[in-house]
């Protein structure tokens, strides 16, 4: 009997052991000798040479960001990107290729969203940036540890998981990596105070929040789409956590789900002051709601309209008071939240918000910094 | 006729049938109970009084009130039933005329098919039927569901309706289109996969009065076919042997039976996702309090199998006011503990 015991501590004690030591047998990643040192948003500290030339981008929708910082460089600094861009934002695929015909010839990586992605591809094209993101950790992606043993020059952007900091952070990152500190100051600054506006205003705003209905359109009005809960502590951001820094009331708020389908009855009971549907271009599904790059005026609003004609919905609140929305899907994760942020603020509270007019910030923002132009519709409110 | 001159065994056999009926009759109560606390409960909070005026008065009450009862929680509370009597029937008669207890529509590949074919409408659909989105999914699920059953059915004519064949090719078609579901997965968009998790979770959400009236109808006419073969069926438990000495085209009947089964598990299956364990679960049930004996063992089973759906369509309105929880998952979370105590509680062996 004791004989087993002490086998059994000892089979405990070597397996321990061996993991304790792999694991401080980890070194530290240097990618190069000497150079910048720089810390991701996962707080990990790498060095690398800069300006990084090769980059791998895990999600090709980090384009947004790089154009932003590289202007008409990025596509030259790109060595490799991920199907998702134009799988699930294909206005934007569309929209950056037109700009930048070049991005149509790079190489496609295996979907990073389905754990598809061959690590021995990556290292194939030799980069000296991998740009991931800290949900591949959360999801636990076989790619992350791989590439770690590889010692892969990672860096590891959130911007999904704080909307009001972490876009600004993984901006100012990516100015290091690329040697643009100074610009990448100024197009944090317009943001910072493109935020502020926001989070002073609503400081000081002592009135009952506004309850919300957000649901996902990429179901259509035919059947219910998702709506968004929270998770408490706004560690993964959402379209949940979105109502909450807005300054409205979720009319959920289960903390079990980040997103769930609700029961249309609850909805009913509920009566929210306010419903918002969130767009995007899901072309899978028919009568889904359209915003983006190439969306219209006219398709939006007739979207919008036939979501009213649901049963029972010409009786709530929201659509009796024309006090019914859109909102482009893909702000969430962007730098250019800050428009979602300000658009619901001031759905909210029409009033404190009268002299904001976020669509034009956006527009600005556009003219300003990014080598795309603007376009399209990214929020709308349904005529009556 | 020795037992028509026996007048004991006449008098024993009268009161087994009414203990029978006795069953049933205590069972169709409970169900009609179900159906009621299922169209009583809501997160809306109507009152019951509201429920039943918006029932027999629909222009007395308010819009969204007769919305809420006319629009959710009728057509939602009879799929519950109906879908559950479906799987249920189709289970008892896939252990019947296969002669094996874990033979149930779902063991034999048709979820997974159904599953199959409805991923295959949510990611391919628009692009070649666009405009019919609603009705895409359903069809294309009752296709595939239908058209495996029919494999089956094909490969069990050629080995002359042998059970073997049949269970064999059965499983073997689950997992072939298990991994063609798979597949489809892998390449879905996020969106896409969501929508199919979501079909395959279940639901009763979708429930409308055109999908309610459809799958009464199948039933209204595959029930009667069944029953009619009653007799046949309860003699086919005895083994193929002694069923063919009796006289019945054992073969013949077996493959019958596939499609009528066929036909009602596609219909269930193809409106609510996978709620699969009923058809194993509810014959079971129905066998431990009745027997073999058709005429109460379908009835039972049906009645149990739409209890069950019934129950857990209450439950997933409930445990959390507010969110749709998806009945096939609830549906095993209470099903299967129950199931478990009655077969560990079971003095002897009923099958």
């Amino acid at each position: 009997m004791s004989k087993k015991i002490v086998a059994l501590v000892s089979i405990f004690l070597i397996i321990g052991g061996a993991i304790y030591f792999t694991q401080i047998s980890e070194k530290p990643v240097q990618i190069a000798d000497s150079g910048k040192s720089i810390i991701d948003l996962e707080g990990r500290k790498t060095v690398f040479i800069t300006p990084c030339q090769r980059t791998v981008l895990m999600k090709s929708s980090d384009i947004y960001e790089l154009s932003l910082i590289l202007g008409e460089d990025a596509p030259g600094k790109i060595a490799a990107w991920g199907p998702d861009l134009k799988n699930s934002d294909l206005d934007a695929y569309e929209k950056f290729t037109e700009k930048f015909p070049a991005l149509k010839e790079k190489p496609v990586l295996g979907d990073i969203a389905k754990d598809a992605t061959n690590p021995e591809d990556v290292l194939s094209y030799k980069p000296d940036l991998v740009l991931m993101d800290s949900y591949m950790i959360r999801r636990q992606l076989k790619i992350v540890d791989k590439l770690k043993a590889a010692n892969a020059p990672m860096v590891f952007l959130n911007a999904a998981y704080d909307a009001l900091e972490n876009p600004q952070k993984g901006i100012s990152v990516l100015g290091q990596l690329f040697n643009k500190e100074e610009r990448t100051k100024e197009i944090n600054d317009y943001i910072d105070a493109q935020v502020e506006i926001v989070t002073s205003r609503l400081a000081i705003i002592d009135k009952e929040k506004p309850v919300v209905y957000i649901e996902s359109g990429n179901s259509g009005a035919q059947k219910y789409g998702q709506t968004y809960g929270e998770d408490g502590v706004h560690k993964l951001h959402n379209w949940g956590a979105q109502i909450l820094l807005a300054g409205g009331k979720n009319i959920i708020d289960y903390k079990l789900g980040e997103s769930i389908y609700i029961d249309p009855e609850f909805l009913f009971k509920k009566d929210p002051d306010i419903i918002i549907i969130t767009g995007g271009n899901w072309p899978a599904t028919e009568g889904s709601m359209r915003t983006g790059f190439y969306a219209s005026e006219e398709e939006t609003q007739k979207l919008l309209q036939s979501y009213t004609s649901r049963p029972g919905w010409q009786d709530l609140k929201a659509v009796k008071n024309g006090r019914f929305y859109a909102i482009h899907s893909g702000c969430v994760g962007h730098f250019f939240n800050f428009f979602a942020l300000q658009q619901m603020a001031k759905w909210f509270y029409p009033e404190e918000f009268a002299d904001v007019d976020p669509v034009e910030n956006l527009k600005e923002f556009y003219r300003r910094f990014m080598p795309v132009e603007y376009s399209g519709i990214w929020s709308a409110q349904l005529n009556r | 006729m020795e037992s028509k001159n026996n007048p004991k065994i006449v008098v024993l056999y009268g009161k087994l049938v009414r203990r029978k009926l006795l069953v049933i009759a205590s069972l169709v109560s409970l169900l009609i109970t179900a159906f009621l606390i299922d169209v009583f409960t809501g997160s809306s909070g109507l009152t019951a009084k509201e429920v039943l005026q918006a029932i027999f008065y629909p222009d007395s009450v308010n819009a969204v009130s007769k919305v809420i009862v006319w629009v959710y929680r009728l057509p939602i509370a009879i799929m519950a039933l109906l879908v559950g009597a479906a799987l249920a029937i189709a289970g008892s008669q896939m252990q019947t005329i296969l002669n094996n207890p874990l033979a149930s529509p779902f063991t034999l590949g048709v979820s997974a098919a159904a599953g199959f074919g409805a991923s295959l409408a949510i990611v391919f659909g628009y692009r070649f039927l666009p405009g019919i989105e609603s009705y895409i999914v359903p069809i294309c699920a009752f296709l595939t569901a239908f058209l495996s059953m029919l494999l089956i059915y094909g490969i069990g004519k050629m080995k002359r309706g042998s059970t073997e064949t049949i269970i064999l090719a059965g499983v073997a078609l689950a997992f072939l289109f298990n991994s063609l579901l798979s597949l489809i997965q892998f390449f879905s968009t996020s969106d896409e996969l969501q929508a199919i998790v979501f079909w395959l979770f279940g639901s009763l959400m979708q429930a409308t009065w055109p999908k309610v009236g459809i799958l009464a109808a199948v039933l209204a006419v595959i029930i009667p076919l069944i029953a009619s073969n009653a007799w046949k069926l309860t003699a086919m438990r005895l083994g193929d042997e002694k069923a063919k000495s009796l006289g019945i085209n054992v073969e013949k009947l077996r493959l019958t039976m596939l499609v009528y089964i066929s036909i009602l598990t596609a219909t269930a299956v193809c409106f609510v996702g996978t709620v699969g364990f009923i058809g194993i679960v509810a014959p079971h049930i129905a066998r431990m309090i009745v027997g073999e004996d058709q005429r109460f063992f379908m009835p039972l089973s049906a009645l149990c199998g739409a209890f069950i759906l019934s129950g857990a369509s209450i439950l997933c309105k409930s445990i959390l006011p507010g969110v749709i929880f998806p009945i096939g998952i609830i549906t095993s979370l209470i099903g299967i503990p129950f199931f478990l105590a009655i077969v560990v509680g079971k003095k002897q062996n009923y099958w």
